[in-house]
């Protein structure tokens, strides 16, 4: 899994998660790899989470739940996401190297919210592949 | 004991050119109950306040590491380049290679802790064999990744229980492989730090290039 | 080692140094600062939080598709939502109030399955708040006509708002100027037809019935104001 991006890249990657998630009203956003390393992260300013921690459980996360997806023969889920009180997180493949994690409150809806991650991601897979 | 290590490839940390940022991943692996979180407890107890972040530990109820202990802290500007360190432990046991397989994603270094005790002399093979299997399938070399033997509990020769002498430890664990090793405690704390700055210093070694 | 290698050598020992330094004490207690991440998460869908409906109600189908479209929103689950809506409107195509509850509903519903993504996100917060005054209402036995108004005169507010932010949102995406845009910008006072492309359009009934409700509203206003009035 070896990648690199140029700063133009991560600058077109922002800009996707700016204009298409956090624009929303969603309340942090991270991209990462499958390694848990962050590429790229927005968050409104408002919430002060240990990224750094997060990513590397998500990432273990994420990989442990796609074992177990192909254990019981799927190729994997269509939904990763916990619902919590105030607020609830979704997490969605990019490609086969990365994961893009959004944290959000009950003001955005789920569904709605996967529609813009989907849209999100199909950008974001043409930048990174550019 | 320590050897400089001559002629490893570079590693292929995580760099990030727009904030100026360097990932490094270290990975304790080694025999279940060996002292692989024992290292990264010590290590937190002792420097938290510098650390300043938590010790994230996922464990069973039986206090045995299921998933990962996870220790992340920030190493300051190298070379322009602000390098945040992450220290991850594998579970141990046999049963969770498909966890140590994940957690060695991304890895560059590793620190092996063997254990002293005698009677787990075979485990700390058949651990350092299945390292060198899940780097492979991740394609690391276990030869060429940076690389630090710990031989845990020491100590306890002292309370008369058998350990393994160091000559036959160095033999059977390092013979080929030709890396770094130091007698440890992890309980007590000797030698915790030593290793981690060693390999600190051998990551940091191997990703230079990239740093330039 | 060369040069440049003793000089990274040094600046990472030193680093080394102010982080780790040459204590070595004994290692203090830990067993309150670690997190422990516990090992369950629930994944279950949000089962009817506002849940006040029972299970053999005739909205249950309706229920069932609202709470579907809050966990994803597709084709297949709009036109199940949209086949309860029509069900119920036929069902209770004599209740004016109920009726214009549905086509609200309906209304917004169409809008989402059109605009999908480019939907105004406040759309859903509508079908929401809509659906659940609805069930309020279907549900409870002691409700008096006024109370039923009264909610849905607070759901058409609300679509009202809907629509002016949609119009605000058109006006900063200027390559979409249908006759949408001209609708949406009509005074409110008027009686009008809701021809909107954004709102899909509505039949010549449900037209005058949304007519009828504003008419409602405009005199319930004036004669507020009236009674104000004469109490001076």
């Amino acid at each position: 899994m070896d990648y690199s991006l140029s700063q133009d890249q991560l600058n077109s990657i922002e800009e996707v998660l700016q204009k298409g998630l956090m624009e929303l009203g969603i309340h942090c956003v991270v991209l990462i790899d499958m390694a848990g390393n962050i590429v790229a992260n927005l968050d409104n300013g408002n919430v002060e989470y240990d990224i750094y921690s997060l990513a590397a459980l998500a990432a273990g996360n994420f990989g442990a739940v796609s074992a177990i997806a192909q254990m019981i023969g799927e190729e994997e889920f269509s939904l990763l996401f916990h619902k919590g009180e105030k607020e609830s997180i979704h997490f969605s493949k990019v490609l086969a190297d990365f994961l893009l994690i959004t944290i959000f409150g009950h003001e955005t809806s789920l569904g709605f919210l996967r529609l813009k991650v989907a849209e999100s991601i199909e950008m974001i897979e043409k930048i990174l592949e550019s | 004991m320590n050897n400089d290590c001559i002629g490893r490839d570079f590693s292929m940390a995580f760099v990030n050119v727009k904030k100026k940022e360097v990932q490094v991943k270290i990975v304790y692996y080694g025999p279940g109950r060996g002292g692989k979180t024992t290292n990264l407890e010590y290590v937190y107890s002792k420097f938290g306040e510098q650390i300043k972040t938590d010790l994230i530990a996922i464990k069973t109820q039986g206090d045995r590491t299921l998933f990962f202990d996870f220790l992340p802290f920030d190493m300051g500007k190298i070379l322009g380049y602000d390098i945040k360190v992450q220290l991850y432990t594998v579970p141990g046991q046999v049963k969770y290679n498909a966890t140590r397989k994940l957690v060695l994603r991304g890895v560059d270094g590793v620190v092996f802790v063997a254990d002293s005790l005698k009677e787990r002399e075979r485990k700390n093979l058949v651990s350092l064999k299945n390292l060198q299997e899940n780097l492979a399938s991740h394609k690391k070399n276990i030869f060429k990744i940076p690389l630090v033997l710990q031989y845990n509990k020491r100590d306890l020769a002292e309370l008369g229980i058998p350990v393994l002498p160091l000559e036959t430890l160095e033999k059977r664990l390092n013979s080929k492989l030709k890396v770094p090793s130091f007698e440890a405690s992890a309980l007590a704390g000797t030698n915790v730090v030593a290793t981690l700055k060693k390999i600190m210093l051998l990551t940091m070694n191997s990703i230079e290039k990239q740093l330039k | 080692m060369d040069k440049k290698e003793d000089a990274l050598a040094e600046e990472v020992q030193s680093r080394l140094k102010d982080l780790f330094g040459e204590k070595e004490e004994a290692p203090t207690s830990m067993e309150d600062e670690r997190i422990s991440v516990p090992m369950e998460e629930e994944e279950t869908p949000a089962s009817g939080e506002n849940s006040v409906a029972p299970e053999d109600s005739p909205i249950t189908g309706l229920k069932t598709a609202i709470l579907s479209i809050d966990w994803e929103i597709s084709d297949e689950l709009l036109n199940v939502l949209i086949e309860e809506i029509d069900k119920l409107e036929n069902r209770y195509k004599d209740d004016k109030d109920l009726l214009l509850f549905l086509q609200l509903l309906g209304s917004v519903g169409k809008y989402i399955k059109k605009r999908k993504v480019n939907a105004h996100p406040g759309a859903i917060k509508v079908l929401n708040s809509v659906y659940n005054s609805l069930e309020e209402v279907l549900v409870s036995e002691s409700i008096t006509e006024a109370e039923k108004r009264e909610k849905l005169l607070v759901q058409v507010e609300e679509f009202k708002k809907l629509k002016e932010k949609i119009a605000l949102k058109k006006t900063d995406t200027p390559k979409k100027k249908d006759a949408a845009v001209q609708a949406e910008r009509r005074p409110t006072e008027e009686t009008r037809e809701e021809s909107s492309e954004d709102m899909s359009s509505m039949t010549p009934q449900e037209a005058l019935a949304y007519a009828l409700s504003e008419i409602r509203q405009v005199i319930r206003d004036e004669f507020k104001a009236l009674k104000g009035e004469l109490k001076k």
